[in-house]
């Protein structure tokens, strides 16, 4: 399955932290974000922006999967990714679905697809969140972080020149309150984080996966380019880095770019370091709500 | 040992604590800043929070001491 085209959309608003909140450069330091990107629009527009992007080069009637991500969904039923797939004109005779997942969304319905594309050749695999709208304005953590934003990838079946070698997934259910938003009165509806629990969890989880993904690839002497993770802020990333200690493999980050953008922080990520100018393979590893980690190698 | 942990949080949340502090009185006590806590104190106290995990948890600075003297009692 390779990845043969993606593009990204954004909020179209681009927030400077500085403007919005009084004293913020202490956690602005921390996170490595100075603005953040939003949206007056849904989780849909901007997918729809993003789609019509990766859509330009490629016949939409070939299009014969539609696999959206998303936490921020605009209707409870039917799927989205049913709404999406009419608003962008796709064939009728298309197999769509929604995936409810955040920040290890992307990395979970690649497996999906991988699993999908000897069957549908072509599967174009959406990603969209817009979590500002889920954000109390005085949580100024979450605010600090979190960016609306979308990115639309065209998956093509080519033989198994390019696949997933190894995945593992972790799901631990038992710690949703460490980042949640209820459908009822909790919280008053809006987004919690414990950012620093979810920290432990990077360490604890993520970071032994990563390790299990690259000692896969020297037990079968497949070199690795590079190590694509969830850009959930600096502290995440850098915190990441250090635990793993000094001999790993090239680290891709952009969290600085955009901040948080949930589900698409990995697809953005390929955009900017374009995983077919790697030389070797790549790990792509997203965790977050759930709490969930999926980390996988592909070549 | 309390005067050094009063000094590390102070540099954690950029600004001063007492032992009585709680995260309810400090404003820069939030979500990132106790991440930046425990950053601070697995510098300081070579990677306390993987044998105290339940300082991802605490909302004093009395636990926190506690917690950190306790670790490193043993």
């Amino acid at each position: 399955m390779k990845i043969s085209g993606i593009a990204k959309a954004l909020g179209e608003n681009k927030i400077l932290l500085k403007h919005r909140y009084d004293d913020i450069e202490r956690l602005t330091n921390k996170s490595g974000i100075d603005a953040v990107f939003e949206t007056k629009g849904n989780s849909i527009d901007l997918a729809f922006k993003a789609c019509n992007k990766v859509l330009e080069n490629y016949n939409k009637q070939d299009i014969e999967c539609l696999i959206l991500v998303t936490q921020s969904p605009v209707d409870f039923l039917p799927a989205n990714a049913i709404k999406l797939s009419a608003k962008l004109g796709l064939s009728k005779s298309i197999f769509t679905f929604d995936l409810n997942q955040g920040c290890s969304g992307f990395v979970q319905s690649f497996i999906v697809a991988n699993q999908l594309i000897s069957k549908y050749k072509k599967i174009l695999l959406v990603t969209t969140d817009c979590y500002r709208q889920k954000l109390a304005f005085d949580d100024r953590s979450t605010n600090a972080v979190f960016s609306d934003g979308a990115s639309a990838m065209i998956l093509e079946d080519d033989s198994d020149k390019h696949s997933i070698l190894y995945d593992s997934t972790i799901t631990e259910g038992n710690l949703r309150n460490l980042l949640y938003q209820s459908c009822g009165d909790e919280n008053n509806g809006k987004l919690h984080m414990s950012g620093a629990e979810i920290w432990l969890f990077t360490r604890k989880v993520v970071v032994p996966q990563i390790h299990e993904a690259i000692k896969f690839c020297e037990a079968n002497s497949i070199p690795i380019g590079g190590i694509y993770m969830h850009q959930a802020s600096k502290l995440v990333v850098e915190g990441i880095k250090k635990t793993m200690g000094e001999h790993i493999p090239k680290v891709f980050e952009n969290y600085m770019d955009y901040a948080n953008t949930v589900s698409s922080t990995i697809p953005i990520l390929l955009i900017d370091k374009p995983f077919d100018k790697l030389n070797g393979a790549a790990i792509f590893a997203g965790f977050g709500v759930g709490l969930t980690s999926t980390v996988v190698v592909y070549k | 040992m309390e005067n050094e942990i009063l000094k590390l949080l102070s540099v954690a949340l950029g600004t001063d604590v007492s032992i009585e502090s709680t995260s309810l009185d400090i404003d820069e006590w939030d979500s990132l800043g106790h991440l930046s806590i425990l950053q601070e104190l697995d510098m300081k106290y070579d990677n306390i929070t993987d044998r105290a995990p339940g300082l991802a948890s605490v909302s004093s600075v009395k636990e926190i001491v506690d917690l950190v003297n306790s670790d490193q009692q043993k």
